[in-house]
């Protein structure tokens, strides 16, 4: 799996949760992270996890793939956990599972907001410069993956990665990547021109992601309700540990609910990124 | 400037021209690469009035690209005088860049924005345009192009084809008077080709639209352009006339490593065989009608106005 995949999932689909707006996005996934920090239970994030893992399939996501990505951060947790390890599994297990918890939510973010629509959101609280960075870094990402990717397709095609000794494909791959280098360099002053010819003055006008709306009021609910059940837990652990199945068990059978339930296609198509604002007049 | 008869020393023929009916005008630029390879834009000069189609055509590494580099000003010459829409585009080029629409040869490099709409209306936003006007400008340039279903798209999915329609379409965004298109039709299939050129055809009878295009493919140059200039090797404008005058001189033609087109070889050696002067054909329709008047001919003289392009076309040989 790859930037492009990512990027794939959150383009092209138009679940409830594509629609929404980023900023509504952005508070649900803070609220969920602040509550897989505080929690000390493990089947409280156990259920967080499941619930996102709900909310990933119905919205499209392929759940093998999704879990896959968002088991990266938890083997660098399980080498941390190893090196806490006491005899005790309970630690260990917790902090795995609030690694990979905490990297599901960002990646369920960033699988369902196209990435200049996340920044976008972000415009209000980051420097114009960042912003402008970030924007115009989106589709340079795709082309420098495509000049890779083609490079190293031109690496395999010659030869490159047959036969030889791990070094000399060491040495191809690296000469693949210096290429990668050079033409970066080139692209960007390029689209640096470009940008200048179209109109490029300093400043890219009229990003605006727009703000909340009504009909992110169930996703920033569902995330209020879920984050108040793990302060919950964290606030009143020796009452409630003990029926920390429960919420498991209910996040389990919405998980198969939603592994039953058909998938809707969305009738209304995504709106532009932009949201056309008056910018300022050269 | 076509039909009229031009020597070598036309090249300044224009100089004392009111800078007004000039779109753009390149006297002798020599650029120099970092590399140490050098083009020179030396010969004839390019001069371009408004509301002309004008093509530069040339063999790759002609310096086809290096000449609409200068026109937008993202080359600086090291010698020579460029002016475009009166004034020089390596310092002002801001003054007039709102005029003038741009799509380089890598249209991948150009698709800033994260979505097809939001590309187009790129342009229009960096100028301050109201948000309707943005909106009108963006929808209408989706329609010319035929690419309104393509609005919300990522330009990273679309086929090439598509992104250089997309691409067309920011530069169409601010009805620009002057469009330069650095080879405009790679990527297209026949009919999307065809679709762009009758499109780009309409908008200069329409608003008067100066276009400059370069290109490589010759066959479709009588269709789009009035005047059409040749480079050799190394920059040099060995030839410039209507396209029908240039394709006469196939010997220019090719010792610039271009092939003539398909019809002026064929009328070329109809002409040979049959010891006739056919007139050239600028479009296929024109050729069929050609050989048809020879066939009902049968024995009887054809027309004979062809040659006398020939003369008219200006030509500068080292």
């Amino acid at each position: 799996m790859d930037v492009a995949t990512v990027d794939l999932w959150a383009t092209s689909g138009r679940s409830y949760l594509h629609r929404a707006s980023p900023a509504a996005k952005l508070i649900a996934a803070a609220l969920l992270l602040a509550g897989v920090i505080l929690v000390l239970n493990v089947l409280v994030v156990a259920t967080v996890f499941v619930l996102v893992l709900a909310v990933a399939r119905r919205s499209g996501i392929p759940v093998g793939r999704f879990t896959l990505a968002a088991l990266y951060p938890g083997i660098f947790a399980l080498l941390f956990a190893l090196a806490q390890f006491h005899g005790d599994f309970f630690i260990p297990a917790t902090t795995i599972a609030k690694a990979v918890t905490a990297a599901s939510v960002v990646v369920l973010l960033i699988a369902t907001t196209p990435y200049p629509r996340l920044f976008a959101a972000l415009r209000p609280v980051l420097p114009d410069t960042i912003v402008e960075v970030l924007y115009v870094t989106y589709r340079s990402v795709f082309i420098l993956l495509r000049v890779l990717g083609d490079a190293f397709t031109s690496v395999r095609l010659r030869g490159g990665s047959a036969g030889a000794g791990l070094r000399a494909r060491l040495r191809n791959a690296a000469a693949a990547l210096a290429v990668g280098a050079v033409y970066s360099f080139d692209v960007s002053e390029r689209t640096y021109a470009v940008m200048r010819l179209r109109g490029y003055s300093g400043r890219i006008s009229g990003e605006q992601a727009g703000g909340l709306r009504p009909a992110d009021l169930p996703l920033v609910t569902g995330a209020v309700l879920v984050a108040a059940l793990v302060v919950l837990f964290r606030c009143e652990w020796r009452a409630l540990n003990p029926f920390s199945w429960m919420p498991l068990a209910a996040a389990i059978t919405i998980f198969a609910v939603a592994l039953v339930l058909p998938r809707r296609a969305s009738p209304a198509g995504q709106r532009p990124v932009t949201e056309i604002v008056r910018g300022d007049a050269e | 400037m076509s039909g009229e008869a031009h020597s070598h020393a036309g090249a300044g023929g224009l100089a004392n021209d009111s800078a007004d009916d000039l779109a753009a005008r390149i006297s002798c630029v020599k650029h120099r690469y970092e590399d140490g390879s050098r083009v020179e834009l030396c010969g004839l000069d390019f001069v371009v009035e408004r509301g002309q189609r004008v093509t530069v055509l040339g063999p790759n590494g002609s310096g086809k690209t290096t000449l609409l580099f200068h026109l937008v000003g993202i080359l600086r010459p090291s010698e020579g005088t460029v002016s475009v829409m009166g004034v020089d585009p390596a310092h002002d080029f801001a003054k007039v860049r709102r005029q003038i629409g741009v799509v380089l040869q890598n249209v991948d490099e150009q698709l800033l924005a994260p979505t097809v709409w939001d590309d187009v209306s790129f342009s229009p936003r960096q100028y301050g345009l109201p948000k309707d006007e943005v909106a009108r400008r963006t929808e209408r340039a989706l329609e010319l192009l035929g690419i309104g279903d393509l609005r919300d798209k990522v330009p990273h999915y679309l086929s090439g084809g598509e992104k250089r329609k997309v691409a067309i379409a920011g530069a169409l965004a601010m009805e620009p008077e002057l469009l330069i298109l650095d080879e405009p039709f790679e990527g297209l299939d026949p009919h999307a080709r065809r679709q762009v050129l009758d499109l780009l055809n309409r908008l200069v009878t329409e608003r008067g639209m100066t276009l400059i295009t370069s290109t490589h493919d010759v066959n479709i140059v009588p269709e789009m352009a009035d005047e059409v200039y040749v480079l050799a090797h190394g920059g040099h404008i060995v030839l410039h006339g209507a396209p029908i005058e240039v394709f006469l001189h196939a010997d220019l033609l090719r010792a610039s490593n271009i092939e003539p087109p398909v019809l002026a070889q064929l009328f070329e050696r109809l002409a040979r065989r049959t010891g006739r002067s056919l007139p050239m054909p600028a479009t296929i329709d024109e050729a069929t009608e050609r050989l048809a008047e020879l066939a009902l001919h049968d024995g009887g003289a054809p027309a004979v106005e062809g040659l006398d392009h020939k003369d008219r076309a200006e030509k500068h040989t080292t």
